[in-house]
């Protein structure tokens, strides 16, 4: 059995819900072999990215590719050195298998009238004549695992990843510089490789969890949103596990309209032994 | 078995604030500030209506006013539901370094920008009728090294006739000239100021924009497309009954 358990939920965001528009966010989680790794993704919405709730799941998809690869392929014990290499080499392969995705996609559906018909004149020219057509699918991408030896994340985007260490303390996946109200960088850029960063660390952590925007986004604090997560953490090393996804589920639902109203993503990877700090 | 996630504590809304910085120098007296009074005045129901039909942020309103000097009529942004316009006079010069000094000052998470964690970026309007008479270029350039003036909507009203205002120092502020309006009556005025108003409440409240430019490229479009519904209203055919 591996020795972390893992978990994804997403719940659709009250304003969308009430105006009928689909969930942007996508969550997967999963374990191969002695490693654990979980992703979210987050779809800008509106109309510009009228496709990005594909484009949340393609990236998810893409992140666990590339991730189970990665692991695959390296030892169990990941000596620092050369890591910002391999990790850069990580998240270039996370873009690749996107924009694979999101051109087989592309080929097969191409843009409708309905589609293109609320953008701006700019905007409907550069997507009919075939430029940045990633964009349509634009989002956010957070992706981390967890080996007998370490672990290491990956974000592009807002939104949050953290390792809780046996200790008690955190470290985070950094973020692009200067986000601030609302505004993110994304996968579809052309220049998504200098915005995606990373994190690596030796030794095992007791969990990591992330979370796409709209979780932080409903609480008044960074101190609020970090207490949420170990009450998670918490939950899942001690209670049933399908008993407490389903509690976590609901609670999020009632979470989306009493706070951001986004959609919410919550993933991650907890250690089964010794309970958290 | 009770949920425990229920006790969990520090869930709120967002926040989007709107931000008027209004010229109340002496040339802005007479119908200038009288429009700008009635204007703000009767927009702010349709305000109130935003924040209250948009469960996913509450708007909040803060109002700075520039001659001699300048002050913010409240200590902290208010909700809409709770703002009220104190009908202000005009009188002095047009000290908009100033203004721009301590809407810097403000801008910041410390404090008009303490609300919850992910608030949306704020929207900025300006209106003035005049040159500025202090050194406003270094306040200017301060103010764009700061992250949440960079990331917010910016939109200017010059108020009166070509010959009156200066349109680059309106251009210096927005960073486009589609963000500059020019009211050449009190009727324009009126309505620029309830479309702006409006367009930025529902525009800066939307979810996430990819870049920084790109909620004041989505405000100028959809400011575009509003604009040319009342076109007739501004155009030169009503300067025969404009500010005199």
């Amino acid at each position: 059995m591996n020795s972390f358990l893992h978990f994804h939920v997403t719940v659709p965001g009250a304003s969308h819900i009430r105006k009928g528009a689909a969930c942007q966010d996508f969550s997967k989680s999963v374990c191969f072999g002695d490693a654990c790794a979980a992703a979210v993704a987050d779809g800008h919405g509106d109309i510009r990215y009228f496709r990005s709730g594909t484009g949340s799941r393609f990236a998810v998809e893409a992140a666990l590719k590339a991730l189970r690869e990665f692991v695959s392929r390296e030892e169990s014990c990941c000596p620092p050195d050369g890591m910002d290499e391999k990790l850069n080499q990580l998240k270039k392969n996370m873009i690749l298998n996107w924009n694979r995705k999101v051109a087989r996609h592309l080929s097969v559906h191409p843009f409708t009238p309905d589609e293109l018909a609320p953008l701006s004149e700019n905007r409907r020219a550069n997507l009919t004549r075939g430029k940045w057509v990633e964009s349509a699918y634009g989002t956010t991408l957070i992706a981390a695992a967890v080996t007998p030896a370490s672990w290491f994340g990956v974000q592009i985007g807002d939104g949050d990843c953290c390792a809780f260490r046996s200790d008690g303390t955190c470290a985070s996946v950094p973020k692009e510089p200067g986000l601030a109200g609302n505004v993110t960088t994304s996968l579809c850029e052309p220049d998504a490789i200098e915005k995606f960063h990373h994190f690596f660390e030796a030794g095992v952590p007791a969990s990591v969890v992330m979370s796409t925007d709209g979780v932080r986004n409903s609480f008044l604090s960074r101190e609020h949103y970090r207490k949420f997560l170990r009450k998670i953490v918490s939950a899942f090393s001690a209670e049933p596990y399908r008993a407490t996804k389903t509690n976590l589920r609901d609670f999020m639902a009632e979470m989306t309209e009493k706070g951001s109203g986004d959609d919410l993503s919550v993933a991650g990877m907890v250690s089964r032994g010794e309970p958290p700090a | 078995m009770s949920n425990p996630f229920e006790s969990t504590e520090g869930i709120a809304k967002r926040t989007m604030v709107l931000f008027f910085l209004v010229d109340t120098s002496g040339s802005m007296a007479g119908k200038k500030i009288g429009a700008v009074n009635d204007a703000i005045f009767n927009v702010l129901p349709e305000i109130r209506t935003i924040s209250d039909d948009n469960a996913d942020a509450e708007i909040k309103i803060a109002a700075l006013t520039f001659s001699n000097g300048a002050r913010w009529l409240y200590d902290e942004p208010k909700p809409a539901k709770d703002f009220d316009w104190p009908y202000v006079d005009a009188d002095g010069l047009t000290d908009l370094g100033e203004a721009y000094r301590m809407l810097g000052v403000k801008l910041s998470r410390n404090a008009f920008m303490n609300d919850v964690e992910g608030s949306y970026a704020p929207a900025i309007f300006l209106m003035t009728d005049g040159e500025p008479t202090d050194d406003y270029k270094k306040e200017l350039e301060k103010l764009k090294n700061n992250k949440w003036f960079h990331v917010a909507i910016k939109v200017a009203v010059a108020i009166g006739e070509e010959s009156d205002v200066n349109d680059d120092v309106l251009v210096e502020f927005t960073g486009t000239p589609e963000a500059v309006l020019r009211a050449h009556t009190p009727e324009a005025l009126s309505k620029m100021i309830r479309l702006v108003s409006v367009t930025a409440s529902k525009i800066g409240s939307q979810s996430s924009a990819v870049g920084q430019g790109t909620r004041q490229e989505a405000f100028t479009d959809e400011l575009n497309k509003q604009e040319q519904e009342w076109e007739p209203v501004n155009s030169a055919e009503n300067v025969d009954e404009g500010w005199d």
